[in-house]
């Protein structure tokens, strides 16, 4: 019963509380939807990709990049069709798996035409390239044709797909063009090189779109995977995840070659990729995920040789590819971190410096979890939404704590001056009337000895009591409120707590009680959403100090009406007697002001409104009003 | 004592106190020797057996357990009675207590309960005990003076008198000016009788007796 109680007290809470937290929640979610938070979670993974420790260097590929000092040492530029026949035929000495060459060669470059093209059209391990994109109007992107001398079969192309910010993440397999399926050099080439191995390239069996060299799928990427929104996904793209370190693989030079200073090791039975890795020929891509000298900006040729790593590595290390969740999952994930801010602000509301802590540490436990799932699975998780909800539940919620913490602390000092004003009115009314009778006898010499005493025993107890209120008063056990006599607890219904101050005050004996013959009540089902300890205390100042006030200044009043209710989502207080009525200029009127200033910030604190006016034949009427589930939204 | 058909009369008692529970149930026992008794030590078992069965009066102490073997406490009773008036709003309640004090805080849920509902001290002997047992029974509500802030009502019962009183109606007649049910205006007459002291006495008119007192305090002119 008791664990059941405090249960559906938390979910009570939790139901008006959990709100504005889901719509948090619910907000993030649109912006992501919407596509508002994919550059952040690029840039997050960019980062997170460069973060990672290096791995070894991947020597299954060798990249001969010809330099800016090859360029200065050639004759004419582009490299003739002679130097680069040369070029191949000294490689292919040593026995490569494929040779790659990643330079345009749709028309001839003379001299040595006939020598490139016998090498092309008879070596069944160098493959060319192509392009086969162009944009819509011809201007920026153009299709280029391959070495008519290749045969489609060793043909390959090298397009790229780049993201809204001009970064590299993803890699482009096939296109289907006229009907025919093109597959890119990074295809052929990891095809050729795993065909030697055993493994062959064969199409997934639930999904023929899909390739899958043995047991590794290449999963294609979606208009909306991971944190893409809405991307041209067309043909089969993968996304990269490219080899981490300075020095992912061996670069060698023109040069080097040219001189003989290259193992022959590097070459047999490797991939060799053949690129210009000169500033002064544009052939980089911006890729914001891999370490280099120059950052942000990789040679076209590297950028091959990642996209082939990957899938090797991946075929014959199982090297994880990047993966990502599907939506249903990402969400989810989302939503936990958002309930985990809410939890943390729930469980800590206490203590907003603790809830402070709790929330930094939740967000560097996000990023660390979403780092090394990155970092051992490849797994790119939504790590800018799941912190963006955790930051926001938690520290919104911690703001508003901090809010609510001095409206308490402000309740509480009204409350504390209500009470040191109470104190001294009963000083004064008591203790202080019978000294001055006591002192008046005595100058009188009207001294009977018994009735002395008797005077004296009376003040003494007065005394007492006023002590008694003091200190209940210190004592401050936080749920509990005293009222006149009586000790009254602040988790019950509301309408049985207001019951008891009315009866609790309703029997001391201020002046203007005497002449009431009857009281009409209506204590009923009062709404007590919203409220907190220190409102419901407030509540409970303003009705006594509302009937005191018909105490002390309704005049002949004969009967009172105390009505505490709720109409469809108002709730109502309202005191009304018939008693002579205050001229609202009078010097009593006057005395109201303390507590009217205490009842309007209360009115204003409950978003309600505060009246005292006269009643309808005589008498005097005061009202709180205020209505109930209209903020819920700012009451957790 | 009226003649109540103890045939299908069914009672719990809520008690975790030996002596009390052995002479209330003989007592009751005594007075209603067709009822079946049952008994109940702490409030959970209370809520169990009311969840069961339907019970015509219940008996319980103020100051009892939640479970077994826990202490007894005021607040228990008092949550328990909050809960039986909240779900069973016709149920006959006697509470026994030594200090109706305590019951104050649950006034406006007895202003809207419309059982029977007397309170006996625990002082007070067996005899008059079985009064409020079978005035209880009759749905008489009587409550002690401790839990009394001098004449208080709600304004229907004000209205009631005025109808009954001062224009003479019927139950009935009243009950169509009020917009209420006829059973509503029976149990707005126990409640106007409590707080007029009214109870039932051999041979004398409650009706009469109500509207002189009600003249004399000035309820009605």
């Amino acid at each position: 019963m008791c664990i059941w109680s405090k249960i559906k007290h938390e979910l009570g809470i939790w139901r008006v509380g959990a709100m504005p937290g889901m719509a948090v929640i619910g907000l993030v979610v649109l912006v992501r939807l919407l596509g508002g938070l994919e550059f952040l979670e690029l840039v997050a993974l960019d980062n997170f990709l460069r973060w990672r420790s290096p791995e070894h260097r991947d020597d299954r590929i060798l990249i001969v990049g010809i330099n800016e000092r090859d360029i200065s040492n050639l004759d004419s530029y582009p490299i003739t069709d002679r130097k680069l026949a040369n070029l191949i035929a000294t490689l292919d000495r040593h026995n490569p798996t494929a040779i790659g060459i990643d330079i345009i060669r749709d028309k001839p470059q003379l001299p040595g035409n006939t020598e490139l093209n016998q090498i092309f059209s008879q070596q069944n391990n160098v493959f060319g390239i192509e392009k086969v994109l162009s944009s819509s109007n011809d201007s920026r992107v153009f299709k280029i044709a391959p070495s008519p001398a290749l045969p489609s079969s060793r043909v390959g192309f090298v397009d790229a797909t780049l993201d809204k910010d001009g970064n590299l993440r993803r890699s482009l397999l096939s296109v289907v063009q006229n009907n025919e399926l093109k597959f890119s050099l990074i295809v052929k080439l990891a095809e050729k090189y795993l065909k030697n191995r055993g493994v062959t390239l064969e199409n997934a069996l639930n999904n023929p779109e899909t390739m899958q060299f043995g047991r590794t799928r290449l999963t294609q990427v979606t208009p909306n995977t991971g944190g893409y929104k809405n991307i041209d996904a067309g043909g089969n793209q993968i996304l990269l995840n490219f080899r981490r370190g300075e020095n992912p693989f061996r670069i060698v030079s023109l040069a080097d070659i040219e001189a003989n200073k290259v193992n022959p090791d590097w070459i047999r039975d490797r991939i060799v990729l053949i690129g210009i890795t000169a500033l002064s020929v544009r052939d980089d891509v911006n890729v914001g995920g891999v370490r280099s000298d120059n950052p942000g900006l990789i040679y076209g040729v590297e950028v091959q040789a990642h996209a082939i790593s990957q899938i090797i590595s991946a075929v014959l290390d199982d090297r994880p590819l990047l993966t990502v969740w599907n939506d249903g999952w990402e969400y989810l994930w989302i939503l936990v971190w958002g309930f985990l801010g809410l939890a943390l602000a729930r469980l800590l509301s206490q203590s907003p410096w603790k809830l402070l802590l709790a929330i930094a540490t939740g967000s560097l436990i996000v990023v660390g979890v979403c780092y090394l799932l990155l970092l051992e699975f490849a797994l790119w998780l939504p790590v800018v939404p799941s912190l963006l909800v955790l930051l926001i539940n938690g520290f919104g919620l911690t703001a508003s704590l901090f809010y609510r913490d001095r409206q308490d602390l402000k309740f509480k000092l009204e409350d504390r001056q209500f009470m040191i004003g109470y104190m001294s009115s009963t000083i004064h009314n008591r203790p202080i009337q019978t000294l001055k009778k006591i002192l008046r006898n005595v100058r009188d010499l009207d001294l009977d000895h018994e009735h002395l005493i008797a005077e004296l025993k009376l003040l003494d107890d007065e005394l007492h009591n006023v002590g008694e209120l003091i200190e209940k008063e210190t004592i401050s056990d936080g749920d509990y409120i005293y009222v006149g006599n009586s000790r009254i607890d602040l988790q019950c219904p509301l309408k049985e707590i207001l019951y008891q101050v009315y009866s609790s005050v309703i029997i001391l004996d201020y002046p203007c009680y005497s002449t009431i013959k009857f009281k009409i009540v209506k204590f009923e089902n009062m709404s007590s959403e919203g409220l907190n300890i220190e409102k419901k205390r407030s509540l409970c100042r303003f009705l006594e100090e509302a009937l005191i006030n018909v105490g002390k200044y309704a005049k002949d009043a004969t009967r009172l009406k105390v009505t505490c209710d709720r109409q469809d989502t108002t709730n109502i207080i309202r005191i009304e007697d018939n008693g002579i009525g205050i001229d609202l200029n009078s010097q009593i009127a006057k005395n109201y002001c303390g507590g009217t200033k205490q009842a309007k910030d209360l009115a204003k604190q409950l978003n309600g409104r505060f009246r005292r006016y006269p009643g309808k034949k005589k008498g005097t009427v005061c009202e709180l009003i205020w209505s109930v589930n209209q903020n819920w939204f700012w009451n957790f | 004592m009226s003649e109540q058909s103890s045939t299908s009369l069914k009672i719990l008692i809520i008690d975790d106190h030996e002596a009390v529970i052995g002479g209330t149930m003989d007592a009751i026992a005594g007075a209603y020797n067709d009822a079946e008794l049952q008994l109940a030590k702490n409030a959970q078992e209370a809520q169990e057996k009311l969840h069961s069965f339907n019970y015509s009066l219940v008996i319980t102490d103020l100051s009892i357990p939640e479970v077994p073997r826990e202490r007894p406490k005021p607040e228990i009773g008092i949550n328990l009675l909050r809960t039986m008036m909240n779900n069973y709003p016709c149920l006959n309640i006697v509470v026994q207590s030594a200090d109706a004090r305590a019951l104050i805080r649950l006034r406006p849920n007895i202003y809207e309960h419309e059982g029977g509902f007397t309170v006996v001290d625990k002082g007070e002997s067996l005899q008059k005990m079985l009064t409020k047992v079978d005035w209880c029974l009759n749905g008489v509500n009587c409550t002690p003076n401790e839990m009394r802030t001098g004449l208080e009502l709600k304004e229907e019962w004000l209205t009631l008198l005025e109808l009954a009183f001062n224009e003479s109606l019927k139950d009935k007649e009243i009950a169509k000016r009020m917009s209420i049910a006829e059973r509503t205006v029976r149990h707005y007459w126990t409640k106007i009788q409590d707080v007029l002291e009214v109870y039932p006495e051999d041979n004398k008119n409650m009706r009469i007796q109500t509207e002189s007192r009600a003249r004399e305090v000035g309820l009605i002119d």
